[in-house]
């Protein structure tokens, strides 16, 4: 309620809203626990991106740290709280990065520009991606009395594997998946905050 | 966003994309390379290394440090003259400049120091690794041609 208060003062108790992000939030979770075994491969960040793309920058942002307020608690790999807070503020980074996107995108039909928004998903996939893993490896080091740099250095391989599945996911997913919740949600969709 | 029908704009994109993700990887593969060399290098044992010419004229080179043998050779500063023999290792001909003999059955051996006295060495020189504290000498040995018994240093 808070979030939709947040992104819509004038309609704070919008059922559809609400629902939305939960569904979402449960797509993330349901990816998240069906692709536990596979390490660093996640479907979850770009849902999180296309639901901010889609529904504005609240809505992605309090997706991303919905989905970690519960994945983090009811993980198999561990709960560690300063872990978990910088993985629920950095996955709101893709919800915010979706979102402000969306909104400077809004002018663009996207299956007219296919290719060129294909790379230019990706590619934001790719940074995202960089920054999250940035700073879940400080925080990591920081929780662990790790030197950062080492920490940083060490997590080098899984963060390439990270972010080169993201950049794959959000250059190939990205049009399709927005295309289709944009039809699905045709009114309910701005470009505001 | 005219920059989406920008081709050079799409192309740099890739490009900055490609260039951070080598430039993680050749951070991380740099720290790999560094740290496994360093590691190498505190590992290495100290070991008293000598030549004998067989003509009287004995070297030591006490303190020199190696992984293997044949890495204590160099580090002594000598001048190598060996042939690989592949998983069997080196066979040296020569040391600093002093080749074999086939003709006189004079070859170069190495040999370590026990309490039982020089006992051979048996292993291609960059096959063994070292321990410290241990003695090594490499001798130009004379080899019987017919029982191919080689005789140890004095």
């Amino acid at each position: 309620m808070l979030i939709s208060w947040m992104d819509y003062p004038s309609n704070m108790f919008e059922s559809r809203k609400a629902s939305l992000i939960a569904v979402t939030v449960a797509a993330c979770l349901g990816s998240n626990y069906a692709l536990i075994g596979v390490a660093n491969f996640k479907v979850m960040d770009l849902l999180v991106f296309v639901s901010g793309f889609v529904f504005g920058p609240m809505i992605g942002a309090s997706v991303g740290i919905l989905v970690w307020t519960v994945y983090g608690l009811l993980n198999p790999y561990g709960f560690v709280p300063q872990i978990w807070i910088a993985t629920m503020l950095s996955e709101s980074i893709y919800g915010v990065a979706g979102g402000l996107l969306g909104k400077s995108l809004s002018a663009v039909r996207l299956p007219s520009n296919r290719a060129g928004l294909s790379i230019l998903f990706g590619a934001t996939g790719f940074l995202l991606t960089l920054t999250y893993d940035l700073v879940t490896n400080i925080a990591f080091a920081l929780t662990f009395n790790v030197p950062i740099i080492a920490a940083l250095i060490a997590g080098i391989p899984f963060a390439i594997i990270h972010e080169a599945s993201n950049t794959v996911l959000f250059g190939i997913c990205s049009i399709p998946l927005i295309t289709v919740l944009e039809r699905s949600y045709r009114g309910m969709i701005s470009w505001r905050f | 966003m005219a920059f989406l029908k920008n081709k050079w704009a799409l192309a740099a994109i890739c490009i900055l994309c490609w260039a951070i993700a080598a430039s993680l990887l050749l951070g991380y593969y740099y720290y790999q390379y560094t740290d496994l060399t360093s590691r190498l290098e505190r590992s290495k044992a100290i070991i008293n290394l000598g030549i004998d010419y067989g003509n009287g004229t004995r070297i030591w080179f006490n303190g020199t440090r190696g992984l293997t043998l044949y890495d204590a050779m160099l580090e002594a500063g000598w001048k190598v003259d060996a042939e690989s023999y592949g998983t069997m290792g080196l066979y040296v001909k020569a040391i600093n400049g002093v080749e074999q003999s086939i003709e006189q059955s004079r070859y170069w051996t190495w040999w370590m120091w026990t309490s039982l006295g020089w006992a051979h060495g048996g292993s291609a020189c960059d096959k063994y690794v070292l321990s410290n504290g241990e003695t090594i000498l490499w001798y130009y040995s004379y080899a019987d041609p017919k029982t191919f018994e080689i005789t140890p240093p004095p």
